[in-house]
């Protein structure tokens, strides 16, 4: 997999990597001087889940599409919070210990409150839309790909908001399960905004791709 | 009879070699129809089909998510992406 490449548009950086996280490097990249709010989200490996004892976790992606997701997000994220904002999106992948970090998420902004908000939006959304898996490893020997929320194939954005809406096929428990839609109750969301945008659903469109081997 | 290759990512790893399968359908088949095919190709093997993950996941390629109506007309590889849960 080519998880390395790097991708630049405008003020977004977003990248898949086997590389650690260095929360420092990521900071370095913020270096706009009219913005005076700057925040950095974390997403580290915990030793638990469910009542079972973790002792690392395994990240699978499918890197080019998860990077364009990642690109997509972003822009949705300065739609609504501004085009000024920096921000810089990297997921890792492969195994990774306790406490190793698995995402970063820093947004540079003029004020505090686009920063957090943006922020929050891109974590919440990459959970539910980006082409992510993790296995985890527990004490026992024992390792199980955790399952989460289906992806859409009807050519909507299916974002964090509606996710809980659509129903659920239960195996392990409320953090084990597939969030997934049927066509008779599943909300979808158009455009550039999602928090507060309007939902609706409409027909299938009939396309054709053409993709060579 | 086109020749598709799915690649493999999160609970479809243990299928196959872990990284693709290929297998062969009728030309100008829709995405929704794939499904069949894969689950087809999965139950050659020695372990059990995994029908709900089938179910629930949909294929993609490197540029986005495939419409369960888009028809494919060239041979092609795809990825087959089960739900996610990234960060």
């Amino acid at each position: 997999m080519e998880n390395s490449v790097e991708k630049k548009s405008g003020k977004i950086t977003v990248k898949v990597s086997k590389e650690k996280i260095d929360p420092c490097a990521v900071l370095s990249q913020m270096t706009n001087p009219s913005c005076g709010g700057e925040i950095v989200f974390l997403g580290k490996v915990r030793n638990h889940n469910l009542g079972k004892k973790v002792l690392g976790v395994s990240y699978d992606a499918f890197a080019p599409l998860t990077e364009k997701i990642f690109l997509q997000l972003c822009q949705e994220a300065q739609a609504q919070w501004g085009q000024e904002l920096d921000i810089v999106l990297v997921h890792r992948i492969g195994r990774l210990d306790i406490g190793d970090i698995s995402v970063a998420i820093a947004v540079d902004s003029k004020h505090r409150d686009e920063a957090y908000q943006a922020s929050r939006y891109v974590i919440e959304e990459l959970k539910v839309r980006a082409a992510i898996w993790k296995k985890e490893h527990y004490e026992d020997g024992d390792s199980e790909w955790l399952q989460g929320h289906a992806l859409c194939q009807h050519g909507h954005r299916h974002d964090s908001k509606h996710a809980d809406k659509h129903s659920h096929n239960s195996e392990h428990g409320n953090q084990h399960q597939y969030h997934q839609h049927s066509d008779s109750n599943h909300a979808h969301h158009h455009g550039t905004s999602s928090s507060g945008g309007h939902v609706h659903s409409d027909g299938h469109r009939q396309s054709s791709v053409d993709m060579e081997a | 009879m086109l020749n598709i290759t799915v690649k493999l990512f999160g609970g479809f790893r243990k299928y196959g070699n872990g990284e693709e399968i290929s297998f062969s359908v009728p030309e100008n088949i829709k995405v929704s129809e794939l499904k069949k095919y894969l689950e087809n190709e999965i139950s050659k093997t020695n372990l059990a089909v995994d029908k709900n993950l089938i179910e629930a996941s949909v294929f993609g390629n490197e540029d986005e998510i495939l419409t369960a109506e888009k028809t494919i007309t060239k041979d092609c590889t795809l990825a087959v992406l089960p739900p996610v849960c990234g960060g």
